[in-house]
């Protein structure tokens, strides 16, 4: 997969990951996508867990902004950092879509949403497709181009179905 | 007398599986579906040990494992730096951190020692 030119073509994509080759996965599109300027959304890893691992695989961190919605659950946190937004937790849609908008007007080159399956824990599906659409047209109204990942998992298979409907193509990795 | 551990988790199948090992290795365990359930329960029940996952939705953990006299083991399938994790077990009743997915042995052995 050359997720350069799949993100030439199509403004928001949604990547199916198998599980166990996730995170190779994840620092290879990151690699590929930090080249420009990239937000990255963490639903899963702190962000100093993600830069730790993406520096031993020599990814250009410089060029990326993380949203982290792990570490204000674990630690007190302030709200932002130097290259990080904290928000509260996975489920607290209505902050991350605040920090979201407001990195918008950025004009990132390139948006990684890590990941929609992290979302199901905490929401309903509804409330999950409701928050992808409307940050999906926010975020291409800003020229940004979007890489949602979701584990290729069976009982994922509705609420897959149901993003497919708000993004421009679903790529299977494999 | 058989030591208790709590189970914290919100995942259903975490919990049962935990538990039945655990029981199948001489502990008796009791069960809690998040960070306000187990802070619930601990007014009136002790256990010698809580496993708790790091990740659940109500109150944060960051508020909870404060409020908890006994042993806490954090059990985490969300991935930290290695600084973190160091952080993380400075809690004075933190005393493990084991990432999920963890290998039931590994799971029982770190058990034990933390009971001992």
């Amino acid at each position: 997969m050359n997720i350069e030119s799949e993100l030439s073509q199509n403004r928001a994509v949604l990547l199916l990951l198998p599980s166990l080759e996730y995170n190779d996965i994840i620092v290879d599109v990151a690699k590929k996508l930090s080249k420009e300027s990239l937000c990255y959304v963490t639903l899963n890893k702190t962000q100093s867990s993600l830069r730790e691992m993406f520096q031993k695989k020599k990814v250009n961190v410089k060029n990326i902004v993380f949203v982290d919605a792990i570490t204000k659950s674990i630690k007190n946190t302030p709200d932002q950092t130097d290259g990080c937004y904290f928000v509260s937790s996975p489920n607290a849609l209505t902050e991350i879509s605040m920090v979201v908008s407001k990195i918008s007007r950025h004009n990132f080159k390139y948006l990684i949403f890590d990941s929609v399956s992290n979302l199901l824990p905490y929401e309903n599906k509804t409330t999950i497709i409701k928050f992808l659409s409307s940050t999906i047209s926010r975020l291409t109204e800003g020229n940004t181009r979007c890489v949602f990942y979701a584990l290729r998992e069976q009982e994922q298979e509705q609420l897959i179905k149901e993003c497919s409907m708000f993004v421009n193509k679903v790529i299977e990795v494999k | 007398m058989a030591k208790t551990i709590m189970v914290v988790d919100d995942e259903e199948d975490i919990r049962s599986s935990v538990k039945t090992v655990l029981e199948k290795n001489g502990f008796s365990v009791i069960t809690a579906i998040n960070g306000d359930d187990c802070l619930k329960q601990l007014k009136t029940k002790k256990p010698d040990l809580v496993l708790m996952d790091i990740m659940m939705p109500g109150t944060p953990v960051r508020d909870v494992v404060p409020q908890i006299k006994g042993k806490v083991i954090y059990l985490s399938v969300v991935r930290v730096s290695e600084a973190e994790r160091i952080d993380l077990l400075k809690s004075k009743n933190v005393v493990d951190f084991i990432q999920k997915p963890f290998d039931i042995n590994e799971l029982v052995k770190r058990v034990k020692k933390a009971t001992a």
